[in-house]
């Protein structure tokens, strides 16, 4: 009788006379099994298990769990691994590469052709300022395809505008690209971090992004070496990670992975270059170039 | 970047990556997702200035990099059978079975559960990280990391429960 008494009042009361009830210890156990709750909440939690078989059963559960949970092993990497990954990071390297080679190129000529509509614009000035500092890519893309931009280019996002600065510093000093073709350094970031949450994280509450199975067609006129350059720095300029580089029925074919929330306006620099884009069943984007 | 560096974080952090990309996406593709998140290490290691732990920050490109392969492919990835990433611990005692089995589950209904719960609980259940680092890592106040773990354990309990795995 004694027994029983106590655990009624275990089960309904603490020393102070506060009511813990049996819903409230249950939403509290999850926190409870690994100590996360502390002083008189604590307490009252362990005085209401004391004289509460129900809820001491629930712990258990809890407790199963966790040491189920603790008992998941470490795998060790799969055999290639690291031969795998230092060919992906070598693909990207070789890419690189190639942009490296004609960047001083294609640099050169979209300096002559911004000289040339300095000469002819004189009161455009402002205006060409504001242009030039879009973008060094758009350089290439204009030494290529001897012409102006497409109107999707020149309405250039926000977001390739600011990644302008991070665009190979290295390479920019070693080729002696013309000042007046050099975009303004992106600001330090304070916290890098905060930089890569911020690359990495951004698009967490963005909504989906068109899914599309084919993006474009153009016609064939870009050399090749030159029109892959322009998109793996197209590439470089989203952050997009190329996964693999690979011939396909005379096309050079680039699949890379982009973050989500960068992928239309990644799609729509690239339909001005590549010869088609496609999205493969995991969602990485194949983009086609000529190899001629 | 010295290469040198570099082989040495992989030395160090590739299996941990590797192992937190099985449990955040179910295995399928870990390899390469993981690989991913060594690509971007590479190439924004420079940038990094030391204000938080090393690995805090490559905790924090792992769960992004999973986070954003989960969004593009979570049905795709749902429809997978899940088997291959029980660990087979080769027990085959009574116990050993039921092990394997509440595992299966367990790992069955952390790839149930939205992406925000089930990297906190894997951080914490699995990883063993403390609160005030989940939080670093998730950049979320440490009462919003103890909601989502609560809820999280909640979660697969039931999920036991429901199939009489308790």
């Amino acid at each position: 009788m004694t027994g029983n008494f106590y655990e009624f009042y275990a089960s309904k009361y603490t020393k102070r006379g506060i009511k813990v009830d049996c819903g409230e210890v249950k939403k509290s156990l999850p926190l409870y099994i690994d100590g996360t709750l502390k002083g008189e909440e604590a307490g009252e939690i362990e005085r209401h298990l004391a004289g509460c078989e129900d809820c001491r059963s629930e712990m258990a559960k809890y407790i199963r769990i966790r040491e189920a949970m603790s008992g998941f092993e470490e795998m060790p990497l799969p055999e290639g691994y690291e031969l795998r990954l230092k060919e992906r990071m070598d693909a990207g390297t070789r890419a690189r590469s190639v942009f490296t080679k004609y960047f001083a190129a294609a640099a050169a000529a979209a300096a002559l052709f911004l000289g040339i509509f300095f000469a002819n614009t004189g009161s455009t000035k402002d205006k060409y300022t504001a242009d030039s500092a879009r973008s060094t890519t758009s350089g290439i893309q204009t030494a290529d395809n001897n012409t102006f931009k497409s109107p999707a280019k020149k309405a250039a996002p926000q977001y390739a505008e600011n990644r302008e600065g991070s665009v190979d510093k290295n390479i920019k000093a070693k080729q002696n690209v013309p000042s007046a073709l050099q975009t303004e350094e992106m600001p330090d970031i304070e916290s890098q971090d905060k930089a890569v949450s911020e690359e990495d994280r951004g698009n967490e509450d963005t909504g989906e992004a068109p899914k599309q199975s084919l993006y474009g067609i153009k016609s064939a006129e870009t050399a090749s070496p030159e029109t892959e350059a322009s998109v793996e720095e197209t590439l470089k300029k989203y952050d997009a990670v190329i996964l693999r580089t690979s011939e396909e029925n005379g096309y050079t074919v680039i699949t890379a992975s982009v973050d989500e929330d960068m992928e239309e306006r990644l799609i729509q620099d690239l339909n001005s270059i590549a010869e088609k884009i496609e999205k493969d069943d995991r969602g990485n984007l194949k983009i086609f170039v000529r190899s001629d | 970047m010295d290469t040198g560096v570099f082989q040495l974080i992989i030395q160090k952090y590739a299996g941990k990556i590797y192992n937190t990309c099985r449990r955040l996406i179910a295995g399928y593709d870990a390899e390469d997702v993981s690989q991913e998140v060594l690509i971007k290490i590479y190439r924004n290691i420079d940038k990094f200035k030391g204000n938080s732990d090393i690995s805090t920050w490559i905790y924090r490109i792992t769960i992004n990099t999973c986070r954003e392969y989960w969004r593009r492919n979570k049905d795709y990835v749902k429809i997978l059978e899940l088997k291959e990433d029980i660990i087979i611990d080769g027990s085959n005692t009574d116990k050993g079975i039921i092990d394997r089995e509440i595992k299966k589950y367990i790992t069955e209904a952390l790839m149930s559960m939205d992406m925000d719960k089930r990297t906190a609980v894997v951080l914490r259940d699995i990883d063993g990280l403390s609160y005030e680092d989940i939080s670093k890592i998730l950049g979320v106040p440490i009462g919003t990391v103890k909601s989502r773990i609560a809820r999280g354990r909640e979660y697969i309990k039931k999920f036991l429960d429901d199939r009489e795995l308790l």
